[in-house]
């Protein structure tokens, strides 16, 4: 069997007047306008001089073509549709360029060869020039560009002609096959700016590059550009007709088909809202996306039975707006016989179930409308919410069973919505539901998708809030939205976003909102640092061991690792997926592992309250993960998504991660890999603004010994990741950034986190209290000598200046004997500490 | 033998922009023209609705399976038919007459300039 392979031109670039003198140029170029005139003059002229019959109609057919040919007004010869695309033969592609493209290129070629410049420099400076305002949506200057542009060109000499020609022809060309492939009818300035910007070998594509700037981008600012001002319709006769026509009542609501066949609906027609009417007027129908779901529904609904959808999805997916333009489809016979001439009608729940209705009179008025719909024939009810029908119905179990089984019998199509979590909780348990309605999941639109939906919407949000909106703070919008924004979904959330973000620039009087506008918006509502580290933050973290050093004695592995992650995240290098980073600290109790996730909590996140804290020994045994996710059967929502909501960017701290439940281990597997991990809700947990530190105590004996046995540290780390094989999976251990090893403290280390530990207290009382406190040599002495122990490490410490030097304090200042200003000295006699009060400090 | 070159552009432009009047007169008007014609009447059929009526010709109005309601409504139909019929009539008939008024107008100068 041969296969067919598609046969393409050889497509090619010529104009002769290319090769032409500029003087032939400029002659060529008068000589139109100056017949044109000549042309009027005549057409005119004969016209009126109805005396020479000959004349006269010469005069009429020139003024024809004189209309024809200023009505095509910068068109080119030939539609790119037009030339024969399915030939092996070459193709000049001129005819398809329009007049003013190609006097920009001759102009630049000009400039060019006057100047000695090279010609996309001259090319690059006109273009710019042209399309200031696409480049002010993309937040660029025109002037500062065109200094840019010099900068960039500066060590490139003018070119030969052929070398300018043929610079032209590759020009042309990638704007044809840009042109070609997005379906336009001509090749213009457009095109070649864009093939300017994507052709890699040019400083332009370099620098446009460096704002972030693709080819994409500049095409959605050309096309937003050309509607500024405006929405750009054109109002032709047949518009206006069409709306004369509308408006003289074909708009009118429509009760009854147009064949006739079906019946009033007055009662029907009290509680609802007709979707159709809405449509009929192009209130409503605009959709962007979900082309799958809509083919599912058209697919559903036209069958013979069980021909009812159940629209499953997030709020903000898109579940309205899909019956929305059905209803459009409907209106304008876009749909397959079985829908035709239908009415789609909304109910509302509410209204049906709501009020002071006794239970009877509720049911009275459900079966009536159900009669009525089923009379008239040519109705598809519409009930969003349907979960509501259910949730009421635990008091009222004969209209939801009344509602589904007049479904299931047919006659009629219904469509419902409901939200993911809803139909989890509330009708996926039901046979009832499954066996009437068809279930389509309306998934959230992808990011381009939204983009289009957004620069459609600009233009209404340009007009109600006076600011012009940028091309990138639509692009951050939809991009941010996507990420962080989880309430609603694409393009609700960053329709949303760019709304508050136009009202907050009109409130504070600027007129153009840019992407950092949209930045500042999320960062504010989420807490998340966008923008790259910069100033005193990049500053920090690029001293970040030496800062941690600060409050953590010994443990420089940890450290670095930690420093490590935090600069690759905030200097952009994310991974892809997963958390900012995932540890596992492993050592003996009282070491520093735990003062290492405050250290850093305090350090990048202001203070310890980003730190959520799970003590995982709360978690052994399996029925836990219910406080993690949430339980379906009690209808709680989970720990974990409530508190990650609340503070998405900070540090995770599993203490004591081997005692956890192997169910509980294993939801983290999905943590570590993607980030992001799914409650009982449906909801997703997003761990990806977060550091993980889990901390354990398994084996600490066997790096006691090892420590004892002065091993290297590289070699106890090696053997201990096999020895965590008898409590963790290998691929959850496999998922950790690192496996840190504590070394139990040394004596030696137990005076500097003494010092620390009392200076940290010291600090407390001098800021709470205003007294001034110090310790004496014997006292500290003493503090250290008590506070170590082999095994417990620093913990010891901790517990006796809790237990012995705070109560001593505490019980000097409640008699009154320190006060603000006060100052003491701590100090050490007899195996007890003492606390000896100086005079006041002045 | 530039000057060969410009004439014959000259006369190529010349050529083309007569070609390009005759095409868009005839070709693209033609598109365009009954495009809109179809449109037009479409936006009507919304309402007077001709097929469908003549589908439903028989079938009783508003679900009223009586003698009444077959009679009514044969010859409600019939009356809605006639009416559209006659609408749609009008519409043809000035729309050819519209567009034959177009077609043969530069025909028409032509005639005249020679004859």
């Amino acid at each position: 069997m041969s296969t067919h392979t598609p046969i393409t031109p050889s497509w090619y670039y010529d104009d002769l007047r290319f090769h032409f003198s500029v003087f032939t140029r400029g002659i060529l170029r008068v000589m139109p306008p100056v017949l044109y005139c000549i042309g009027t003059l005549f057409a005119l002229l004969a016209w009126f001089d109805t005396g020479n019959i000959r004349l006269h109609y010469a005069g009429v057919l020139v003024g024809l073509f004189l209309l024809d040919s200023f009505f095509s007004h910068n068109k080119a010869d030939r539609a790119i549709s037009e030339l024969p695309h399915n030939t092996g033969a070459r193709v000049n592609i001129a005819p398809s360029v329009t007049p003013r493209c190609f006097r920009i290129v001759e102009q630049s070629m000009d400039r060019a060869r006057v100047l000695h410049s090279p010609f996309s420099l001259t090319l690059c400076e006109e273009l710019v020039r042209r399309f200031s305002y696409a480049l002010e949506l993309l937040e660029l200057n025109a002037s500062d560009l065109q200094v840019h542009l010099e900068t960039l060109y500066q060590d490139i000499s003018g070119e030969s002609n052929e070398h300018i020609l043929q610079e032209i022809q590759t020009l042309f060309l990638a704007g044809f096959e840009s042109a070609d492939k997005e379906h336009k009818q001509y090749l213009d300035e457009s095109d070649l700016f864009v093939a300017l910007l994507e052709n890699q070998i040019t400083p332009l594509a370099r620098f446009f590059s460096a704002f972030d700037i693709s080819g994409l981008d500049l095409r959605f600012a050309l096309s937003a550009a050309r509607y500024r001002g405006g929405w750009g319709r054109k109002f032709t006769m047949r518009t206006i007709i069409l709306h004369r026509v509308r408006g003289s009542g074909m708009s009118s609501r429509r009760r009854m088909n147009r064949a006739w066949t079906s019946r009033t609906t007055p009662f029907l027609d009290t509680i609802s809202q007709d979707i159709s009417y809405l449509a009929l007027r192009d209130e409503v129908g605009f959709l962007v996306g979900h082309e799958h779901e809509y083919r599912r529904i058209i697919k559903t609904l036209t069958r013979p039975a069980m021909n009812n959808v159940l629209l499953v999805g997030d709020p903000g997916a898109g579940k309205e707006t899909l019956v929305h333009r059905l209803a459009y489809q409907i209106a304008h016979d876009s749909v397959p016989r079985p829908l035709f001439d239908k009415r789609v009608v909304e109910i509302s729940v509410h209204t049906l179930l709501a009020g002071t209705k006794t239970e009877g009179d509720m049911m009275k008025e459900v079966v009536h409308m159900l009669d009525e719909i089923r009379a008239a024939g040519n109705v598809v009810l519409y009930i969003p919410d349907i979960h509501l029908v259910v949730k009421s119905s635990l008091r009222q179990i004969t209209a939801a069973d009344a509602l589904l089984s007049s479904f299931r019998g047919g006659g009629f199509q219904v469509i419902a919505t409901t939200y993911t979590e809803d139909y989890t909780r509330y009708i996926e348990s039901q046979s009832s539901f499954r066996d009437t309605f068809e279930m389509v999941h309306v998934e959230e639109i992808s990011e381009v998708e939204a983009l289009r939906v957004l620069i459609y919407i600009s233009r209404i949000l340009q007009t109600q809030f006076h600011v012009t909106i940028g091309y990138k703070a639509l692009r951050t919008a939809v991009r941010l939205a996507h990420r962080y924004l989880h309430d609603k979904m694409l393009p609700s959330s960053a329709e949303e976003l760019l709304k508050e973000a136009a009202m907050l620039v009109c409130d504070r009087g600027g007129i153009f909102v840019k992407e950092g506008d949209v930045i500042d918006l999320v960062e504010a509502k989420t807490h998340i640092p966008l923008k790259k580290a910069s100033g005193s933050e990049a500053e920090l973290l690029l001293h970040l061991e030496q800062e941690m050093k600060k409050s953590i004695v010994g443990q420089d592995r940890a450290v670095i690792a930690i420093a490590k992650s935090l600069r690759a995240y905030r200097s952009g290098l994310l991974r892809s997926r997963g958390p900012i980073a995932a540890f596992l600290f492993v050592g003996p109790t009282g070491v520093g592992k735990t003062e290492v996730a405050k250290a850093i909590t305090r350090l990048m996140f202001g203070d310890e309250t980003h730190m959520i804290r799970l003590d995982m020994a709360e978690f052994a045994e399996q029925k836990s993960i219910a406080r993690l996710l949430g339980s379906l059967e009690n209808e709680t929502k989970g720990f974990l998504g409530h508190v990650l909501r609340e503070k998405p960017y900070g540090v995770v701290l599993l203490d004591e991660f081997e005692k956890a439940h192997p169910d509980v281990l294993h939801l983290f597997l999905s943590v570590f890999d993607e980030g992001v991990l799914t409650d009982v809700w449906g909801r997703s947990i997003d761990f990806s603004h977060t550091i993980i530190i889990a901390t354990s105590n398994a084996h600490s004996q066997f790096i006691y010994d090892m420590v004892e046995q002065d091993t290297n540290l590289h070699v106890i780390e090696k053997e201990l990741k096999h020895k965590l094989l008898s409590y963790f999976k290998p691929e959850l251990l496999n998922r950790f950034s690192d496996i840190i090893v504590f070394e139990p403290l040394q004596k030696e280390s137990l005076a500097r986190i003494a010092e620390l530990q009392l200076g940290k207290f010291i600090e407390e009382v001098r800021q709470g209290h205003g007294i001034e406190l110090a310790c004496s040599e014997r006292a500290f002495a003493a503090i250290v000598a008590q506070g170590f122990d082999p095994v417990f490490g620093a913990r010891p410490l901790r517990h006796l200046i809790e237990g012995t030097i705070k109560p001593l304090i505490a019980e000097r200042i409640l008699a009154k004997a320190l006060s603000r200003r006060g100052y003491a000295i701590i100090d050490y006699s007899d195996a007890t500490f003492f606390c000896v009060e100086r005079e006041t400090l002045l | 033998m530039m000057n060969i070159h410009v004439f014959s552009f000259v006369a190529i432009r010349g050529i083309t922009a007569l070609r390009r009047f005759f095409y868009h007169w005839y070709i693209l008007a033609w598109h365009y023209y009954w495009g809109s014609v179809a449109g037009f009447i479409a936006v009507f059929d919304r309402t007077i609705a001709l097929r469908v009526t003549a589908r439903y010709l028989f079938r009783p109005l508003y679900q009223d399976y009586s003698l009444f309601g077959y009679l009514f409504g044969v010859c409600a139909r019939m009356i809605r038919l006639l009416i559209g019929l006659v609408v749609y009539g009008v519409i043809m008939v000035s729309a050819i007459v519209l567009y034959s008024l177009w077609f043969f107008l530069p025909l028409y100068c032509i005639m005249r300039i020679i004859v």
